[in-house]
């Protein structure tokens, strides 16, 4: 079937590619910028900008880039990294996607409430609720560990439990229905039923999740105390000092390196996005 | 707390014929036990913080010292002295209302596009998020700065067209915060990505129904897409428009609220007020004041949402 | 209304208690009081497992820190040191933290370091939670703000008891960071204010820069410069040459300010304004896209400008940044004045917490970072040129070249300087901030010189009287 339609809209396919060519070009040309000045002399970085390549290609800044710090180097900034982000985003995906089914799919008390509890927390500015936070976090004994990072994100998170409402809500009522008839309880269907239909929501929460945790690099700030801990998002901060000077070249070649493992990521998961209620093709 | 609110409600009366399993597959307890993950989380790790963040926005408090009750001079100097405020409120509105349609319809357009199934469609998909993958990193910035420079590459193309241009866009109090709407513009992947299992979650017979009823593009994007996708675009709105408001990281690292405080964003000098001028208490006054903004601006949007919102578990 | 201000009131007094530095109040915050045991808690958790990658050598005794200040009998004493700095600091310190540890086995140094924003978001945060590292890089806009809340411990008593060496140390620059006759931190380096040049643009223009000229001179220059090669002039209307003005005139300039007086700021204002409507000024427009104050954006790295106004410790990083020859001179004197403002500036200074458990062997490892040669061989006046002269005769050889062009301004601006300005007061930043927008109103022509001053001596008045409360 895929091929048949291709052949019959070959013309209208190929102006199809053209634009989206046209735009992908516009869209990641400054990503190439900045692979491209990774491998430029550090100081020809600014003087040369409007210059795609350089005269005279250099690894230099890997090299001192990857050094890394005070004889920490990337190896282990990228390990702590991936350490952090993992388990969050597993914690944040699994446990939004179960206080999400709650909220769009059960009716309680002060359901409102909490619900309106969730989206003032998601328009609290961190910088103000750092200093309690970390008072906080300093009495429980947590800071200069991963607990305050990672620990929240195991009680859900507003952005991803709201994402999968609007999911679960758009899901027909009918399929529960159907399930209760045959005797399936409310957590059977959130198990057996909704689950497996909100993939690409709980996949596009997974990508965001690693993204973001990735990128964060305040709470690392303030909990983090042993370099050996920092993770690369962290480190990245400290090529740049504004009362001493800059390396921006070791700056932009770990941050090139520091977007491969996002974007692999979003490579494996963007395949589940496609298949979606559509190619389940229920409610027929 | 949780658990006193069930039992007086649900409990009492068929306590005596009530399993446990039937107690907890009744859906008004069931609602608490899946949300319990949540309530735990905001009463252990927000909850003291924000009431303590309230609390701080009446008094001085330079973190340092113990804060000191001031009653409502804060606000009062928020709203009545500090010439400052009103300026970056504006910016930010302005910001707002001009990044957040912009950036959103980017998104619609572009994963309307690639929703379509071609060998390509992973790939272009990739290209297009990879600008919200460099995130706001201080690379970001840089780029940013050096693109709009005055000797950059968009005026040498410009230059190329034949309009020699040599503005420094971002060295210009009436262009720079549109330099910085372009970026959240530019970044719309995270948008596109939620659009597009939106639209992912469409079920196919409709538009096969359709078809059958010989239903032509228009109609189809309007009849069925459209409506079907209504709840991620509530969704997106919603989203944005908080993480709109909270807009930092640009302002902070590109242009420094320059030139003449044309990009100084709200939480930019929030963040300033708090730690750079050590008047952590002004901040907190600030931050509530903006959550208040943001909170009405969301509740219109809740209250309206029945009027264009379409839920297949509801309709 | 009344029931909100009794709530905002328990709340108040809640968070007071909270808020209080290593307080002993257990309220109804439902954190347990287990890890509350002090300032020391934190650093030891994870000391037992960082003894594994360093390379030190000597220390295979398991680190049992039980919080005690004895440091005899090979009892191991854990000291952390927080700084802010780029790559090279981070190497050149952590190096020079290990040799310490060698040569002083009882002691484990654990760094913490990070970029200059984040590291004072930090600080206020472990300020707050009472948990300030042992020792911490100080600024000198932040001293004050630090010493007046008690965060910092007086040193005093270390240099009296011979602990802290200050003999070859200036005494201008013990006397940077004495505040009510304590010391609350010891410089680890001195800088000064420069201007520096493209001496490729002012030789092809045929003029001389001489040692130290005045504004009125600095004009004509300009004037010359750009009409023989195009290149265009930035004149720093900031902070720095405020003080700077202030200082021709004998004054403080916190002081001026908090007494509401306009002198010097009505001087300032008006060269501003004169360098600003100057043929040859840099637009403001460019000013705001480059961005004077990042070495790496400075115009005269792309040759817009042929000037620029620095501290000299960023010397280095401007050459590299630029890949020019530049020459280096002091700041221009004001016309009229007979005052010297020249100044030595403390670069970072080094703080002891008043939380530390162990302030008597922090002292002592400040004493070696800023007396020995060894340390400052490691070091190599990254901070600045070391305070201590013997040191600093001993590392200048072993400088590169174009570190050597820092050492000669430094020692030529330690023959002419007048002692510094005290620690600035709390609301200093502000003040800066303010300063900026209404110079860059000036640059705009938005402001007549006269607006300008009243509006901003008004409002700093203000600004410095909130912050003293």
């Amino acid at each position: 079937m895929r091929y048949g339609s291709k052949r019959k809209r070959q013309i209208a396919s190929v102006v199809y590619h053209a634009a989206a060519i046209a735009g992908a070009v516009i869209m990641v040309y400054p990503v190439v910028w900045m692979i491209a000045s990774s491998f430029k002399d550090s100081d020809l970085i600014i003087r040369t900008a409007t210059q795609l390549i350089a005269d005279v290609p250099t690894l230099e800044n890997y090299v001192v880039g990857w050094k890394g710090f005070a004889g920490y180097d990337f190896g282990m900034f990228f390990k702590n990294s991936f350490v952090i982000a993992g388990i969050s985003t597993v914690g944040a995906v699994i446990s939004s996607a179960i206080v999400a089914f709650g909220f769009a799919r059960c009716e309680f008390r002060f359901k409102g409430f909490w619900f309106a509890c969730m989206l003032v927390a998601m328009m609290l500015p961190f910088q103000i609720i750092m200093i309690p936070q970390y008072i906080m976090f300093n009495r429980l004994g947590w800071v200069g560990s991963y607990l305050p990072i990672i620990v929240p994100q195991f009680f859900g998170q507003g952005f991803f439990i709201f994402l999968n409402v609007q999911f679960i809500r758009g899901l027909p009522r009918d399929l529960d229905e159907a399930a209760k008839m045959d005797g399936c309880s409310v957590y059977g269907i959130f198990v057996r039923i909704v689950l497996p239909l909100i993939k690409p929501s709980l996949v596009t929460s997974a990508i965001f999740s690693f993204m973001w945790k990735w990128d964060d690099f305040l709470s690392p700030l303030l909990y983090l105390n042993d370099p050996k801990t920092y993770p690369v998002s962290y480190a990245l901060k400290m090529f740049s000092d504004p009362t001493v000077g800059s390396d921006w070249g070791a700056m932009f070649a770990m941050a090139s390196l520091s977007l491969i493992p996002i974007f692999l990521i979003f490579l494996t998961m963007q395949k589940y996005l496609v298949e979606g209620i559509a190619s389940t093709g229920i409610k027929g | 707390m949780k658990k006193d609110s069930h039992d007086s409600k649900s409990g009492k009366p068929v306590k005596s014929r009530k399993t446990l399993r039937q107690i907890l597959c009744d859906e008004k307890v069931a609602g608490y036990v899946f949300i319990l993950p949540f309530i735990i989380g905001f009463v252990a790790f927000m909850a003291l913080p924000m009431l303590l963040s309230f609390g701080f926005s009446f008094t001085r408090y330079n973190i340092l010292d113990s804060p000191v009750f001031i009653g409502l001079e804060n606000y009062k100097t928020m709203f009545f002295e500090d010439s400052k405020f009103w300026r970056v409120f504006g910016v930010t509105m302005y910001y707002v209302f001009a990044s957040v349609p912009l950036r959103l319809l980017a998104a619609l357009l572009v994963a309307l596009l690639l929703v379509r199934k071609s060998k390509l469609s992973g790939f272009y998909r990739s290209v297009y998020y990879l600008p919200s993958i460099i995130g706001s990193s201080v690379a970001v910035a840089i780029l940013w700065k050096r693109m709009f420079a005055s000797d950059g590459v968009i005026n040498s193309l410009l230059g190329l067209l034949g309009i020699p241009c040599g503005i420094a866009w971002l060295g210009r109090s009436d262009t720079a915060i549109w330099m910085l709407i372009l970026l959240a513009v530019w970044q719309f992947g995270s948008s596109m990505l939620i659009f597009l299992s939106g639209l992912k979650q469409i079920p196919v017979n409709l538009y096969e129904a359709a078809t059958i009823d010989g239903a032509g593009w228009g109609m189809k994007f309007f009849k069925i897409t459209f409506p079907m996708l209504t709840p991620s675009i509530f969704f997106n709105t919603v989203n944005q428009l908080i993480t709109g408001f909270m807009v930092f990281t640009q302002s902070y690292i590109i242009t420094q609220g320059g030139p003449r405080d044309s990009t100084r964003f709200y939480a930019v000098y929030m963040y300033q007020n708090s730690f750079t001028y050590n008047k952590l208490g002004y901040g907190c006054a600030m931050a509530w004041f903006m959550i208040l903004v943001v909170g009405l601006l969301t509740l219109i949007l809740f209250k309206t949402q029945n009027k264009w919102v379409y839920y297949e578990s509801e309709g | 209304m009344k029931k909100k201000l009794w709530t905002a009131l328990a709340l108040t007094g809640m968070l007071a208690s909270l808020a209080a530095c290593g307080g002993n109040g257990q309220d109804g915050a439902g954190t347990d009081d287990g890890a509350d045991a002090g300032a020391g808690t934190n650093t030891v958790s994870d000391a037992g497992a960082d003894s594994g990658t360093d390379a030190a050598g000597a220390g295979t005794e398991a680190a049992s820190d039980a919080g005690s200040d004895a440091a005899g009998d090979g009892e191991k004493v854990t000291i952390s040191f927080a700084w802010w700095g780029n790559q090279t600091r981070n190497d050149l310190t952590k190096q020079a933290c290990d040799l310490y540890m060698e040569n002083n086995p009882n002691v484990e140094i654990q760094v913490e370091f990070t970029d200059w924003t984040g590291y004072w978001d930090k600080m206020s945060a472990m300020a707050a939670g009472g948990n300030l590292p042992d020792i911490m890089q100080q600024d000198y806009g932040y001293m004050v703000n630090y010493q007046s809340s008690g965060q910092l411990a007086n040193l005093s008593e270390f240099i009296d008891s011979g602990v802290i060496e200050t003999d070859k140390i200036n005494s201008t620059v013990i006397g940077s960071s004495t505040i009510d006759g304590g010391c609350y931190g010891i410089a680890s380096g001195v800088t000064a204010l420069m201007m520096d040049y493209d001496k490729e643009i002012v030789e092809q223009a045929g003029v001389t820069i001489p040692d130290q000229m005045t504004f009125d001179e600095l004009y004509e220059v300009s004037e010359e410069i750009y009409n023989k090669t195009g290149a265009k002039t930035y004149f720093d209307g900031g902070m720095n040459t405020l003080i700077y003005v202030a200082r021709s005139n004998g004054k403080v300039l916190y002081e001026e300010l908090a007494a509401g007086e306009t002198g010097s700021v009505q001087e300032h204002f008006t060269m501003v304004k004169k360098f600003a409507d100057a043929e040859f000024a840099i637009s403001p427009d460019l000013l705001a896209e480059k961005n004077p104050y990042v070495v790496e954006t400075k115009p005269i790295n792309d040759g817009t400008t042929w000037n620029d106004f620095s501290y000299c410790n960023q010397y280095i990083s401007i050459c590299n940044a630029s890949g020019k020859d530049l020459g280096i001179t002091m700041y221009p004197l004001v016309d009229g004045k007979d005052v010297q403002p020249m100044y030595l500036q403390p670069a970072a200074f080094l703080s002891i917490a008043e939380t530390s458990q162990h302030k008597e062997e922090a002292a002592k490892f400040i004493n070696w970072f800023v007396n020995s040669t060894e340390c400052n061989e490691i070091l190599m006046a990254e901070r600045g040129m070391p305070v201590n002269s013997e040191v600093s005769d001993a590392i200048k050889p072993l400088a590169e070249p174009v570190a050597q062009v820092v050492f000669d301004f430094v020692a030529d601006v330690g023959e002419v300087a007048t002692p510094v300005n005290p620690p600035t007061p709390a609301g200093s930043a502000e003040v800066d901030a303010l300063l900026l927008s209404y110079v860059e109103n000036l640059r705009y022509g938005d402001l007549t010189v006269d607006e300008a001053t009243q509006n901003f001596v008004s409002e700093a008045q203000k600004i410095l009287e909130e912050a003293a409360k």
